[in-house]
């Protein structure tokens, strides 16, 4: 008897042939394949499984759009045993096979063509280049001094209120105006410390960031009255209903 | 109506994209709504030449382009810069796609053709199909280009190569260039 993952997985892979051409769509029984998924979809209990089975419903969607295909090339009058063409491959020779492809050939005109005007543009272009040294964008990469890299950094115990007070003094600088994501984490403290609480922030939707090209400056800004839920993911969710029954 | 011909021509003949000829958004927007009965008069205009507009449907666009008309025409100029193991390369692809349905596994397709084919060239023929349009590659799987769906009457190539219909023989000096092997 197959435990519920591997008869997904079997499901999820024979969608996986057909899509890849390795297995005839119209060998896989759809009924078949419907009641698999519904007889697990009762005893669906994870998110895991729950992925799995749109995985698994996925795959038929595959199957069928695939069956429609070779249906629809059947009805063109195109359908050849795959079989039969693996065999005339081996008992025709190369000179017969391109001469059947060429008798059934009616290449298409297509005219490269350029003009004066184009010439005109692109000599324009590249009198106005300027050479490759004079173009090369200058990035610098900013880098902390090196009594900062060597200071020892200890994810603080009480992160959240860390959190609070970084994102306050955030919004007493900033006054709703952008500010140096650099200048602001050099300002006090530990800069490593500073940008790690602050990427909590911004990944928290707290604080917005922003890099301004033409200046080659990143910028931050705090947002404010932003009503902050308390962030689980997906699983969690799912582990809490659980439990909560 | 003059000006009109000579956009329609320019927009089917002078190769813009890597798809050949126009589809049918360019072909309104350039030409308007009756750009059809444009393409009719240019039609008749090219048939003195040997050459004709074909369409075909893929998904929900239509493609237009100027191919030559007559399959035999084809036949008398050999000059296609094309090897023949290569053209057999294209023939035994398309015609093993169209059997597993417009989709076939690469690796397959490579294992029946090396049989008689050197597996480097299969393998470089059929990135050259790709790179010119006549296949598709999607994952490890290759289909048929839309390039192939204009050129080739592929309905006529299965019947063909499962010979239900015959085709006059032909030499190996028909073709531009000789197999190395």
């Amino acid at each position: 008897m197959l435990k519920n993952n591997q008869l997904y997985e079997r499901l999820i892979d024979l969608s996986i042939k057909v899509l890849e051409g390795k297995v005839d769509p119209l060998d896989v029984d759809i009924s078949k394949y419907l009641d698999s998924i519904s007889s697990l979809f009762k005893k669906l209990k994870s998110l895991d499984d729950i992925i799995k089975d749109i995985r698994a419903l996925y795959g038929l969607t595959i199957i069928l759009s695939c069956q429609y295909e070779l249906l629809k090339s059947r009805g063109l009058g195109l359908y050849i045993e795959p079989i039969l063409v693996e065999l005339r491959t081996q008992q025709l020779s190369i000179e017969a096979i391109a001469e059947i492809l060429r008798s059934v050939w009616t290449p298409v005109v297509e005219i490269e063509v350029s003009d004066n005007i184009l010439i005109e543009y692109a000599l324009d272009y590249f009198n106005k280049l300027k050479p490759i040294d004079e173009r090369k964008i200058k990035h610098i990469v900013y880098e902390l001094p090196k009594a900062e890299l060597t200071r020892d950094f200890i994810i603080p115990l009480n992160i959240h209120e860390k959190l609070d007070e970084l994102y306050q003094e955030l919004i007493f600088t900033s006054k709703g105006k952008w500010v140096d994501y650099y200048n602001f984490i050099n300002s006090k403290g530990n800069p490593v410390e500073r940008a790690y609480l602050l990427s909590f922030l911004i990944t928290e939707g707290r604080v917005v960031m922003m890099y301004r090209r033409f200046e080659d400056k990143i910028y931050v800004k705090p947002v404010e009255n932003i009503v902050v839920e308390n962030l689980q993911s997906v699983a969690t969710w799912v582990r809490r209903s659980k439990v909560e029954g | 109506m003059k000006d009109k011909l000579k956009k329609a021509a320019a927009l089917l003949l002078f190769k813009r994209h890597k798809y050949p000829g126009a589809k049918e958004w360019e072909l309104r927007k350039y030409l308007g709504e009756h750009y059809e009965e444009i393409l009719k008069v240019l039609e008749e205009d090219l048939e003195p030449l040997g050459l004709q507009i074909k369409c075909i449907e893929e998904g929900d666009t239509k493609h237009y382009a100027v191919v030559v008309k007559d399959e035999k025409l084809t036949r008398e100029i050999k000059t296609y810069g094309w090897r023949i193991d290569e053209m057999a390369v294209l023939a035994v692809s398309l015609s093993y796609i169209l059997s597993r349905g417009g989709k076939a596994a690469e690796k397959d397709l490579i294992d029946i053709i090396s049989n008689k084919i050197a597996r480097w060239r299969v393998e470089r023929a059929i990135e050259k199909f790709i790179r010119l349009g006549y296949l598709e590659r999607e994952d490890d799987s290759l289909k048929i280009g839309l390039r192939s769906k204009i050129e080739f009457n592929l309905e006529r190539l299965v019947r063909l190569f499962i010979g239900a219909e015959r085709v006059i023989g032909t030499s190996r000096e028909d073709f531009s260039s000789r197999p190395q092997e």
